[in-house]
């Protein structure tokens, strides 16, 4: 494949491109969908080609193909060049890339416990025992389940007309489960689990999910046998590792993205409340620490070379309460004038490479979860949520909780029904007193990109204790 | 790659997996090559063009079903796949529930008017497209541009085990453009055509540059429930999750408000909503599913009532009933989504509302609940109050919190002029042909910090 990837880059240099990348990727693995422990179907997917992108000019044109000769890789690269030549007279400010350290590495991830080792029975028997626990239940039917396992294999090679040259092989692994338990009394509530990681079978073992989705049922009928209306008005609230994640994800991850700060997501996943000059400025209380990381180990969004050849770091966003540093690829680090720290990420080799978050997370702190209820005299805690939303800016932001209890001087009372955290990016961080030591990953796949780009991440935080907030309950 | 080759690559899939003993098989081979034109801040960003070969295999063998989604496009490339679903179908347990693929049918629909060469050949015309997109907002006074135009010309084949042959061209332009008068002060409109016939760049830049001008100096809305004029971008975001309900297996899975709602109001006397991949000349419309099955005219929600599921076999067997021809394999889904009209313009409808809430754009619609239907959305672009019939104030974002039976039940009355819509956020990707909605009672939240 390296033949295919250099001609490609070669071709693009010869037609008058001042830099080219081109990058081999296949996508392969499979999955299993379950509804009601029945299998629906199974499923096997193999996907691999080869992605041009050419600066010509002050203009990045971007091609690919997935007819792997000579001949179809040529046009490829003819395509890239000439869509780039065609939009010079739509640009105003020419693309540069910024300098970065060229490397040549190999990335492989071992699986400790490769997937093919096991079965596809077993995996199947799995998927049925999940379904099983989802069923234990007493006062609720639950007739609408769906366990989904997914598992694949990421290959890459990635060549510049620099000189890089990363060949990578990453494993990921997923398992989802949801389920809606009904009464005809009490009504409905729905909730899933998402869990994965990059690995082998022993991410799957890690998380247990059997024995969450045993738990995941029993909630869910204590949720709808004994849940009440929430208390709404101003009060603390713990939020739980699960919520915390989304918030990490949503209110600090998105708006830290440079392209969007620069316009280039402004049609599509929008613009940012952050400006370039607001490095530096409090968004939260100095206890929010809050980093994106490709490099842990296990992680769903695990790489150490991003989509441009550079080599991924720890990036501390907000860095005790106060913007700190944004996510950048090489075109967005040279119009701010500063280096790449490697966020370029592509899905498909169909795609160019867009700035995207990885493993995003609060950094822990030293509270139980339950001391952090005990500082409450009067609240909600927040274990677990469905609905959310947040406005383009990444400033207005909303989570319906679904496990959520009321708490009385210190201590958990009753579940509450749907109680809503409706709240800005600001008065969210601000209103943090007081940090947990249980941080918690879950899998997710984030949304970016025109064509859409659903990429693997993982969002992550430990519980955390927030002062004097608005709860409200759903209206409709 | 010819559409020769497409179906030699098909039949050779099919026929392979009839050798290995399974008992239906399809294969749907196809080629999509597409050209993009992303622009920001008034100047093309990014140029992209991919030509991809796709093909999809289904094989049922002793009612295992399996799938396979390759890349690698030969004849020998498809056979190994076929091989590999065949020796793991021993593994697997029966699907519940067992269909046979479908004859042929006598005739299929003819579609004469859903693929216009131009799109994939004239590279000058998009790029003059965007600039007249760009060049019709700054008019209306939007400082900045932004969107995405899409050329796509698609070929496909359909092979099956029951004797289906099938052959399909079509092509469409899809562009949206976002237009902003200041930071937060935006608008946005979208268009999805076949071709460039009706295509019409600078209504939709227009547009967008309008509501960003009209958006400037917004005031906060005191949170409560409102009668809300939806623009014709929301309505198809909610009109498409409409459909895709409707699907048959999203009602078992247990994502649908519709279960067991058959036969039932769900809606307003007012509200038609058909399922129509006939309507030649239009975006989605298409002659068949994946089944092979013609596909055909449908109304899913007609004067309020929930008329129909949609079905391919397999979820027709587990409802006793015949498919709808809308395949995918697993999961039903819809092509084209329409809307019945009402009489009377935009204008007309904001004149008639006294005090209420205009909501030009909403993404991020997200449920609490699929089976009861609780969501919310939250405004992406202009908002504003209306008072005694006319626009009064630009608002600040507004959160739609609402349940999808509650808010197409009280819808008060559907515009007159329909637009086909289709953009990146819209969560359901299908085009919708629809007009403006009012509805009344929508509660509308925001932060309370």
């Amino acid at each position: 494949m390296e033949d295919l990837v250099t001609l490609a880059i070669n071709h693009a240099r010869s037609l008058g491109a001042e830099y080219a990348e081109a990058r081999w990727q296949r996508s392969s693995g499979g999955m299993l969908l379950l509804r009601n422990g029945m299998l629906e179907a199974g499923g096997l997917v193999c996907v691999e080609g080869i992605g041009i992108r050419a600066l010509v000019e002050g203009a990045l044109g971007f091609a690919s193909t997935n007819v792997l000769t000579k001949e179809a890789v040529r046009t490829a690269a003819e395509e890239a060049v000439r869509m780039a030549r065609a939009a010079r007279r739509l640009l105003r400010h020419p693309v540069r890339m910024a300098a970065s350290e060229v490397y040549r590495d190999r990335v492989e991830v071992s699986e400790q416990q490769p997937v093919e080792h096991i079965g596809l029975e077993d995996r199947l028997k799995f998927c049925q025992e999940i379904d099983r626990a989802l069923q234990e239940v007493k006062e609720v039917r639950v007739p609408m389940r769906v366990v989904q396992l997914g598992w694949g294999w990421d290959e890459r090679l990635f060549m510049n007309s620099e000189g890089a040259e990363i060949r990578s092989r990453i494993p990921r692994i997923y398992i989802r489960a949801q389920t809606t338990a009904m009464h005809p009394q009490r009504g409905v509530v729905q909730k899933g689990i998402d869990r994965g990681g990059v690995g082998g079978w022993e991410i799957v073992s890690k998380y247990q999910p059997v024995e969450e989705s045993r738990q995941l049922a029993q909630t869910l009928e204590r949720v709808l046998m004994e849940g009440v209306a929430p208390p709404t008005g101003r009060m603390d609230v713990v939020l739980g590792s699960e919520v915390v994640g989304l918030a990490c994800h949503e209110s600090c991850g998105h708006p830290s993205e440079a392209d969007r700060i620069m316009g280039r997501e402004a049609a599509q996943a929008g613009e940012s409340f952050i400006t370039p000059d607001m490095l530096g400025t409090r968004i939260g209380s100095d206890l929010v620490t809050i980093v994106d990381d490709p490099t842990v180990e296990g992680g769903f969004g695990y790489y150490l070379y991003d989509d441009e050849g550079v080599k991924a770091r720890r990036k501390f966003l907000y860095k005790e309460g106060v913007i700190n540093e944004l996510l950048h690829n090489r075109e967005t680090a040279a119009a701010l004038g500063v280096e790449s720290n490697g966020s370029a990420r592509a899905v498909a080799y169909n795609r160019e490479p867009i700035i995207r978050m990885s493993n995003t997370f609060l950094l822990p702190g030293d509270f139980t979860v339950e001391e952090l209820i005990e500082g409450v005299r009067e609240g909600v805690y927040v274990v677990s949520f469905m609905e959310w939303n947040i406005d383009d800016r990444r400033w207005n932001q909303r989570y319906v909780g679904l496990e959520a209890y009321r708490i009385e001087n210190g201590e958990l009372k009753e579940l509450v029904r749907d109680p809503v955290l409706e709240i800005t990016t600001k008065g969210l961080w601000s209103s943090v007193d007081a940090v947990g030591k249980d941080l918690e990953f879950w899998a997710g796949m984030c949304g970016k990109g025109d064509p859409m780009q659903a990429c693997p991440v993982w969002i992550g935080g430990p519980s955390v204790r927030l002062r004097n907030v608005h709860i409200g309950r759903r209206s409709a | 790659m010819s559409e020769s080759t497409l179906l030699e690559i098909a039949h050779a899939a099919v026929r392979r997996a009839r050798e290995l003993g399974a008992s239906d098989a399809a294969a749907h081979v196809g080629r999509k090559i597409v050209r993009l034109i992303r622009f920001s801040n008034n100047e093309v960003t990014a140029v992209k063009r991919w030509d991809d070969v796709t093909v999809q295999l289904l094989v049922k063998k002793e009612r295992r079903v399996l799938l396979a989604d390759l890349s690698e496009v030969s004849v020998e490339g498809a056979k190994r796949t076929v091989e590999q679903l065949v020796e793991r179908a021993p593994l697997l347990t029966p699907a519940p529930v067992y269909a046979p693929l479908p004859d042929p049918a006598p005739t299929y629909p003819k579609l004469t008017r859903i693929y216009d060469p131009e799109v994939g050949e004239a590279v000058d015309r998009l790029y003059d497209a965007v600039a007249t997109a760009i060049n019709a907002a700054q008019a209306e006074g939007a400082e900045r541009v932004a969107g995405s135009l899409y050329a796509t010309v698609k070929e496909r084949v359909l092979v099956t085990s029951a004797g289906v042959e099938l052959t399909e061209r079509s092509s469409y332009l899809n562009l949206y453009v976002r237009a902003f008068a200041d930071a937060e002060a935006s608008g946005q409109f979208a268009t999805i055509t076949v071709g460039f016939d009706g295509f019409n760049p600078e209504r939709i830049g227009k547009r967008a540059g309008w509501v960003a001008v009209q958006a400037r100096n917004p005031v906060d809305l005191e949170p409560g429930k409102y009668t809300v004029l939806f623009s014709p971008m929301v309505v198809a975001d909610y009109a498409a999750w409409t459909a895709w309900a409707a699907s048959a297996l999203a009602v078992l899975m247990g994502y649908s408000w519709f279960r067991e709602k058959l036969g039932q109001k769900v809606a307003a006397d007012n509200v038609t909503i058909l399922e129509d991949p006939l309507l030649d000349g239009t975006p989605g419309a298409t002659a068949w599913d994946l089944e092979g099955v013609p596909t055909q005219r449908k109304a899913i929600v007609e004067g309020g009532v929930l008329r129909t599921y949609l079905h391919n076999v397999t979820t027709a067997a587990a409802f006793q009933t015949r498919s709808t021809g809308n395949a995918g394999w697993v999961f039903p889904e819809p092509f084209n989504v329409v809307m019945s009209p009402g009489t009377r313009s935009c204008e007309d409808l904001i004149a008639s509302i006294d005090r209420g809430v205009f909501i030009t754009n909403v993404w991020y619609t997200r449920f609490q609940d699929y089976v009861r239907g609780d969501f919310s959305s939250i405004s992406r672009d202009g908002v504003f109050l209306i008072k005694n019939g006319s626009i009064e104030q630009s608002l600040k974002k507004v959160r739609v919190s609402d349940n999808m039976l509650r808010l197409f039940q009280a819808v008060r009355e559907v515009g007159r002029d329909r637009f086909w819509v289709l953009w990146w956020g819209q969560e359901i990707q299908i085009p919708a042909y629809v007009a403006p909605m009012v509805v009344e009672e929508v509660p509308l939240t925001k932060p309370l910090v």
